[in-house]
């Protein structure tokens, strides 16, 4: 199997092919595409009349106004530009989990980066802009956003040569990103956002303020929803965490209850920062998953 | 607690499986890498702790559930305290008690009435309820209240016929005697072959809570019996029924004496009467009467716990002892509303006054200060004495047979023939005052009147008289009959000088009543044969010493004359003391009644003294009138006693709650306090332990069903 086979099997790219993940607010692109841009430049929609200024090209004067009122006006359009877009990868060792002893893969990481191939094809195929950074506790890989279909090689050449290892932080990644992005553009990151999720709204609130798009994809395990374990279990954190011996049927309840407040605490700070949450298990086929975001998405 | 299958309490090990379960689960732990630690961790240590905390609690939960179990299975049991050693031991092996003791309290506070029923009913309705659990035991019935009968073992049958005939009595319990006699009945039931004791009994106490039962009670001597009864190891358990009562407001006639020390035929006299009010409240206006005599009542106002006594007039219509009864209308039991009195009826002693004085009547002799104490009225019915005057020189000897007493004052000697009728006269029982004084030779009484034994007429050798030589009256013996007038008086020594009075030397057999300043003797007296001497050391003219002139001479002369005219006929005694008659002539053993009925062969003692007959009897524990009757000289004769019921009786104030824990827990008795609720469950409890197996089952369900809804709230199954 070629590596792009690896990270995006045929069934896949076919769903994709039907898809479209688009910004809804306004970007700055390099090039012409169909999102909406600040810029005034050549397009189909019009804007506005103003009035003729010396330097402004003579051929955009509406010479019927002119000629009617004998008054030289100037016809403006909304620039139509393509998407700048950054897909942010947690790399740390919380991804690294893919079930317990015995269990068979696929790890969160893989479930992550197969969106991430996903998410970029897509993106491409639209015609695109698309950067990928690895984060931990700070970006680490960069590649910086760009069209074309050679990107999509280097996007799954560095997905295949990176593994999760490490301590995390979502809110660091973001100010690193946003010190790097120059225009504003769309942002998705995809991890499990195992991190206060007051940090992560500080992050989100350098993203939003640089006016920048912000998609947030948590991807979790159904072990990590459910806490389906019956045995005495000694729990040891990927993360360099100390290990816990518990009994899981006493400690399920509280575990849960930390597991929802935090989910809702993310989605909370995700809503005040008008960004997008979706949340990924990776029991979940991807192109199922993927669809239904997108199809939501695309139906707000 | 004991169990009836110790061997079944080594499944107690059981309890451990909890604990191994968890131990064998926790040692086959998965070993999981875990991302969401942020989750487990959150909440911190504390949380862990509490964690830990619940797992423990389940865990212990389980392991007690466990234990109690197998405890269950055992067969646990409690056996209630036992007085002997091995109490709970001997119950599970079966030996348990065979044998039970009634101790049934008859005191007068039993007579006491609630709602028309008496404590008495109360109580022999608990008897009878004993008796019915005992059946086909050996039981014994010991009442308290009738003094001490000789305890046995009878039978259900028996005792139920014996109870239902029973009265109070107005006696006083002792029960610390009464739980004595029960030991003594125990001990005196011998040994089993194996080396316990042949009977196990439980002791049952039938009693109101009247303090005055419990009085000798005390501390030490209820660490002796309960050691007693624990060295015994016969006595199992003691169980004590109070029977309701309570304090209750009662006015009772607490004494009754007569006011002056002889009464004669016709001759007005007074009875003192005491009357208490041991209740909480003020009483008004208690009428208090002889016998019928309402009209003559005494009204006294008696304040709560105070007494008072009241003087109620009587004139005797008859020689010989008549029974007085006062009676008064207060609240209170019907027993302590009245009370007996055996009043002596007697003829003026008849006292002979021999005088050796010199002098010219008028000049303040010794015989003229006696005769006027004698005869202060000069009527002899009032003032009780008959006086033969007589002079030594006319004293032959034969005038002694016509008196009680002889007074001899002032005497210089005696005649042997005086000296010879003087001595018989004492032997025979007659009493001799000498009163020695300026015309008495020392050396001629030492010599004629000093003797070996029973010839001896003078209690103590004489000395000299030391002119001068000015002292005073300094003690008396208070406890002797002569100088029981002086009794309750503030200062009972008179202010009497004396200035001339003869040392002695006191013999063995004399005993000194009175003392000068000096600790020499002023009064000594001496029994010879069945009469009595008295010696006063001073003369009693009113040169020697001022006393004829005080207050105390009068009744100190009439006191000592009544003295040695012999005791009186003790006809008003206390329950338990021995009524003693004599009768003069031939006496008819068999023809003796008391109250109409043959006394008990046991109790009776008859002793001939010539022709003279001494009756005695000792079974006179319930107060009330006895009366003797015999036939003597084929004529019908009869004496009166009354036997007083105690005063301390009529106190009807119970013991307070920290006195009779104390008891408990001394005696080591359990209390059944009054109810409606039949006494069969609380006996058998006693007797044989209480089960406690559905207890300990009931805890083991109450465990489970904590566990499980502990185990559900705290744990969480996945869905």
């Amino acid at each position: 199997m070629s590596l792009i086979g690896r990270f995006l099997d045929p069934n896949l790219i076919e769903r994709l092919q039907q898809l479209q993940l688009s910004a809804r607010g306004v970007v700055e692109g390099s090039t012409v595409g169909w999102h909406k841009s600040p810029m005034r430049g050549p397009s189909v929609e019009f804007r506005q009349h103003r009035s003729y200024v010396p330097g402004d090209e003579p051929r955009r004067l509406d010479w019927r106004v002119l000629g009617r009122t004998d008054r030289p006006y100037v016809k403006e359009y909304d620039q139509e530009t393509n998407v700048r877009c950054l897909l942010l990868l947690d790399c740390s060792g919380s991804m690294a989990y893919g079930g317990a002893a015995g269990a068979s893969p696929p790890t969160k990481f893989d479930y992550a980066c197969r969106l991430t191939a996903a998410l970029t094809y897509l993106m491409l195929a639209q015609t695109e802009s698309v950067g990928l950074a690895l984060f931990r506790q700070r970006i680490g890989r960069w590649l910086s956003p760009r069209s074309g279909t050679g990107q999509l090689a280097r996007v799954i050449d560095v997905l295949e040569r990176t593994g999760p290892k490490g301590r995390s932080s979502p809110a660091a990644a973001m100010r690193d990103a946003a010190g790097r992005l120059g225009r504003r553009g769309l942002v998705i990151m995809v991890s499990d956002f195992f991190a206060p999720a007051r940090e992560l709204a500080d992050g989100l609130a350098v993203l939003k303020h640089d006016r920048h798009e912000v998609i947030c994809l948590r991807v979790v395990h159904r072990d990590e929803v459910t806490f389906p374990f019956q045995r005495w279990s000694h729990l040891r954190g990927l993360e360099g965490e100390a290990a816990v011996m518990c009994e899981p049927a006493l400690v399920r309840r509280r575990y849960l209850e930390n597991f929802q407040e935090h989910e809702q605490a993310v989605q909370a700070a995700c809503s005040a920062w008008h960004s997008e949450y979706q949340s990924f298990v990776t029991d979940q086929p991807l192109a199922e998953a993927m669809t239904r975001f997108l199809s939501r998405r695309a139906g707000r | 607690m004991s169990f009836h299958l110790p061997m079944v309490l080594a499944a107690t090990v059981a309890a451990i499986v909890p604990l191994v379960l968890h131990w064998l689960n926790r040692s086959a732990y998965q070993s999981i890498e875990w991302g969401a630690m942020m989750f487990l961790e959150h909440g911190g240590r504390r949380r862990q702790h509490v964690a830990h905390l619940k797992m423990a609690t389940l865990l212990l939960l389980r392991m007690v559930v466990m234990a109690l179990l197998a405890a269950a299975l055992a067969g646990p049991f409690v056996a209630a305290p036992t007085l002997g050693r091995g109490g709970a031991s001997a119950l599970s092996a079966g030996r348990g008690p065979n044998a039970a003791i009634i101790l049934l309290d008859r005191s007068g506070s039993m007579n006491v009435e609630e709602n028309g029923r008496s404590r008495f009913d109360a109580a022999r309705d608990w008897a009878g309820q004993i008796l019915a659990l005992h059946k086909g035991e050996p039981i014994s019935l010991i009442t308290l209240g009738d003094g001490p009968k000789a305890a046995a073992w009878s039978n259900e049958a028996e005792l139920s016929r014996r109870l239902a005939d029973m009265k109070p009595t107005s006696g006083l319990a002792d029960v610390a005697r009464g739980l004595d006699r029960a030991l003594e009945l125990l001990e005196q039931s011998g040994v089993q072959p194996g080396g316990g004791p042949a009977l196990r009994a439980d002791i049952y106490l039938i009693s109101d809570r009247q303090a005055a039962s419990w009085a000798t009670a005390d501390a030490s001597w209820a660490l002796q019996w309960r050691k007693r009864a624990s060295e015994l190891a016969a006595a199992s358990h003691l169980l004590v029924m109070s029977v309701p009562g309570g304090a209750v407001d009662d006015v009772c006639i607490e004494d009754m004496e007569p006011a002056h020390a002889w009464c004669g035929v016709d001759q007005a006299t007074e009875v003192l009467v005491r009357v208490c009010n041991h209740g909480d409240s003020q009483r008004q206006a208690v009428a208090v009467f002889l016998g019928d005599n309402r009209r003559k009542a005494a009204l006294v106002n008696l304040a709560p716990g105070a007494a008072a006594t009241v003087r109620l007039p009587l004139i005797p219509s008859a020689l010989g002892t008549q029974v007085v009864t006062a009676e008064t209308d207060g609240p209170g039991p019907a027993f302590a509303h009245r009370r007996d009195l055996a009043l002596t009826v007697a003829e003026p002693i008849r006292v002979l006054l021999v005088s050796g004085d010199q002098r010219q009547a008028g000049q303040r002799r010794s015989e003229e200060f006696i005769r006027l104490a004698l005869g202060p009225h000069n009527l002899p019915r009032r003032d009780g004495f008959v006086v033969e005057d007589i002079a030594v020189e006319d004293f032959s000897g034969e005038e002694l047979g016509r008196c009680q007493v002889a007074i001899l004052a002032n005497l210089a000697s005696l005649a042997p023939s005086q000296r010879r009728a003087l001595r018989q006269f004492i032997y025979d029982g007659g009493g001799v005052f000498l009163a020695p004084g300026d015309q008495s030779g020392v050396h001629d009484y030492n010599r004629d009147l000093l003797g070996e034994g029973a010839d001896s007429i003078l209690p103590v050798e004489l000395a000299p008289p030391n002119a001068g030589a000015t002292t005073a009256l300094a003690s008396f013996d208070l406890n002797h009959p002569i100088f029981q007038f002086l009794r309750g008086r503030p200062d009972p020594v008179p202010p009497a000088t004396v200035r001339q009075y003869f040392p002695c030397k006191v013999m063995g057999r004399a005993q000194v009543l009175a003392r000068y300043a000096g600790e020499m003797p002023f009064l000594v007296t001496a029994a010879t044969g069945r009469g009595r001497v008295l010696l006063v050391t001073t003369s009693l003219d009113a040169d020697s010493s001022s006393l004829p002139l005080t207050a105390f001479f009068v009744p100190f002369i009439q006191s000592a004359v009544r003295y040695l005219s012999g005791p009186a006929p003790l006809r008003n005694l206390e329950p338990g003391d021995p009524l003693v008659a004599a009768f003069e002539g031939v006496l008819d053993q068999s023809s003796i009644v008391i109250n109409d009925r043959p006394p008990a062969p046991a109790s009776l003692s008859v002793t001939p003294l010539g022709r003279r007959t001494e009756i005695g009897y000792t079974d006179t524990f319930v107060p009330g009138r006895y009366v003797l009757r015999a036939r003597v000289d084929e004529q019908w004769r009869q004496t009166v006693f009354v036997v007083q019921w105690p005063a301390r009786e009529a106190d009807l104030r119970p013991l307070n709650a920290k006195q009779w824990r104390s008891l408990e827990d001394a005696l080591g008795f359990q209390t059944l306090e009054p109810s409606g609720a039949s006494l069969a469950p609380t006996i058998r409890a006693m007797r044989y332990g209480r089960e406690l197996w559905p207890a300990f089952i009931g805890a083991v369900m109450l465990l489970a069903v904590l566990e499980f809804l502990a185990a559900r709230a705290w744990s969480h199954r996945p869905d």
